[in-house]
């Protein structure tokens, strides 16, 4: 039968093969049937909380894999997961927590300590489940039920049917905001199968493979290795998150994994190129290694396919609102001196096509906006029916189509092969580190500083991480740095917060008196070529 | 200053060490805190280098050396004395 809801994925491979390994953290294992099983107690659980279908649950804890568990309970129990950085500021995690409701989060032991904080910013809360142990007594949170492993595992093991459809919301996916709050991206079983189903296939993802997790569960690249590793009855190995830090780590650990196919975005990857000490060859189990979300420099790419000479490169692109829309596998060798690669073409079942100005559509050669249109596409922005027609209200192709298409604010250019290339964005949003960032989200946090009467934030491209984040701010009164680092600190995540602050009397301004962030541009760049 | 207290300053100050200051102790877990990542090690690595005038080879990026402020100055000492 072919699955239509994400949970099916599991529950077929479970009866397929029961004893296979399903997840990997660390020295700690589950097999298909341990996470078939636990995940449908966590759903009869969510269920006996009053949990229903169109429901949202969030998930507060360290990548693990309880957190697998948890996504695959919520899925069952017919709600959507809301996955939240767990290492955001609360006031951010109460943020997206009230702005889609939640009422019940599984969540760690771990998370004892930002838990109060988090329910204080969200009064809603009515249940926190620790997937992970038992609750301490004097870390209950007042009003708050508090519920741990042992009541979870009085629960059945046996799949409970929620009725839910694939059109219902599978997860919502929160992305920095250019107003100045998160977005909520909502997207359904079919949205999120559409893609698995077509990434499986391409990789060819089978029972002997051990996929990498290296994405973070809020980030929307952990859906190819949740789900499509599930598919294939192939095992997901986590990635600890400090081990991008440290590259040689990093190589030994995707060596002692025996990790297949690997998934991230290119500033890991360059990192391990760069850093990591491996040689030629080093990793022969390594069959496919798939990146997104940032531009891969090609030199370094170039570098990391000498290193790997068997594996097959693939470079997905798409914002978290499409899933993935093209891509391109990467023909050996790269051409020396080459400067980019393409983003190739729309995945199955999926049109991408680029618009002009005026919304007609663009020629080959000619450059346009990036629309998107299939099955992958986004249901809309969480609580936000204005932003979500306009982000889906794209110019179509013809007159008589029906399907709605996403405008992804991003610039591409057809060549005469019919090949995509990415040349930037047509607004304020810029990628560091594969994170997507609204600069306007961060100019926003500033200026709610009460010392700060004016500020630009600028990103400055960087070869490793993609950008780096500066603020020019203009001060009314005395303020250090690092003062107004932690005043971004409690509502940014940390890849948001500017790594350098630049404190100005007044910010240069254009002849029409709008901030000159081209006169503060070049002022870097001549500043480091000093 | 004491290498601890100058390392130290660095993680308040550029590294963005998110929670209170008096909760980082010498043996806080930077990486559990998220303040050691990817980025993080980087400017670490070039404020050791440029402070204490070492050189960190590759080899020796380890998360047991570059956990805590006190397991980072014994790296830096161990260093400056060889």
């Amino acid at each position: 039968m072919r699955p239509t809801l994400l949970h099916e994925l599991l529950e077929a491979s479970a009866a397929r093969s029961p004893g296979a390994l399903a997840v990997v953290d660390g020295s700690r294992t589950l097999t298909y049937a341990e996470l078939e099983s636990r995940a449908n107690r966590v759903a009869h659980l969510l269920v006996d909380l009053g949990v229903s279908p169109g429901d949202r649950v969030g998930l507060y804890l360290e990548k693990s894999l309880e957190a697998v568990v948890g996504i695959y309970g919520v899925l069952k129990s017919g709600a959507a997961y809301v996955p939240l950085d767990p290492h955001a500021p609360p006031a951010r995690i109460g943020y997206i927590a009230s702005d889609c409701g939640l009422r019940v989060l599984l969540s760690g032991r771990e998370k004892a300590a930002t838990l109060p904080a988090v329910a204080d910013a969200h009064r809603e809360l009515e249940a926190v489940v620790l997937l992970n142990g038992e609750p301490d007594a004097e870390k209950v949170v007042p009003g708050v039920r508090a519920i741990g492993s042992a009541e979870e595992a009085a629960y059945p093991e046996s799949a409970p049917r929620s009725g839910i459809v694939s059109l219902d919301l599978a997860y919502i996916l929160y992305t920095s905001g250019s107003t100045g709050t998160p977005k909520g991206v909502m997207l359904s079983h079919l949205n999120s199968l559409a893609f698995v189903e077509w990434a499986g296939d391409c990789v060819a993802v089978q029972g002997e493979d051990r996929l990498s997790s290296h994405a973070p569960l809020h980030f929307d690249l952990s859906v190819f290795d949740l789900f499509a590793a599930v598919r294939g009855g192939a095992a997901v190995v986590l990635v600890p998150s400090h081990l991008s830090a440290f590259p040689r780590e990093l190589g030994s650990f995707i060596a002692d994994g025996e990790i297949s196919i690997w998934y991230s975005v290119p500033s890991a990857l360059t990192a391990l190129t760069l850093r990591g000490g491996l040689t030629e060859g080093a990793l022969p189990r390594l069959r496919a290694v798939l990146f997104a979300g940032e531009v891969f420099p090609p030199k370094h790419l170039a570098r990391l396919m000498e290193l790997l000479p068997e594996a097959r490169f693939l470079n997905l692109f798409g914002p978290t609102e499409t899933n993935a829309c093209t891509y391109y596998e990467l023909q050996r060798p790269l051409a020396p001196g080459q400067e980019a690669i393409p983003i190739g073409k729309a995945i199955d079942g999926v049109d991408a096509y680029a618009i002009l100005e005026d919304g007609s559509p663009a020629a080959t050669g000619e450059i346009g906006e990036l629309c998107v249109r299939g099955p992958t596409v986004m249901q809309g922005y969480w609580g936000d029916p204005d932003r979500s027609a306009r982000s889906l209200g794209a110019p179509l192709r013809a007159e008589g189509l029906r399907t709605p298409a996403y405008r992804t604010g991003d610039l591409v250019r057809r060549d005469e092969h019919g090949d995509l290339w990415f040349l930037g964005r047509r607004d304020a949003q810029v990628k560091s580190r594969g994170y997507r960032i609204e600069l306007g989200e961060i100019e926003a946090t500033l200026l709610s500083h009460p010392a700060v009467t004016e500020c630009a934030v600028l990103a400055v491209p960087d070869e490793l991480i993609t950008n780096r984040i500066v603020a020019f701010v203009g001060l009314e009164g005395d303020l250090e740095p690092a003062e107004l680092a932690r005043h971004c600190a409690l509502s940014l995540p940390r890849y948001m917060v500017p790594e350098i602050f630049e404190f100005m009397t007044s910010l240069p301004k254009t002849s029409t008196g709008k901030v000159d962030r081209q006169s503060l541009l070049a002022g870097i760049a001549d500043r480091s070529e000093r | 200053m004491t290498a601890n207290a100058r390392i130290r300053e660095f993680v308040v100050s550029e590294l963005m060490w998110g929670g209170d200051p008096a909760d980082l102790g010498e043996d806080t877990s930077l990486i559990d805190n998220g303040v050691i990542d990817s980025l993080g090690i980087v400017k670490l690595v070039l404020f050791l280098e440029r402070e204490f005038g070492i050189k960190v080879r590759d080899e020796e990026l380890s998360p047991a050396t570059f956990d805590s402020i006190s397991s980072i100055a014994s790296f830096v000492e161990s260093k400056a004395g060889s």
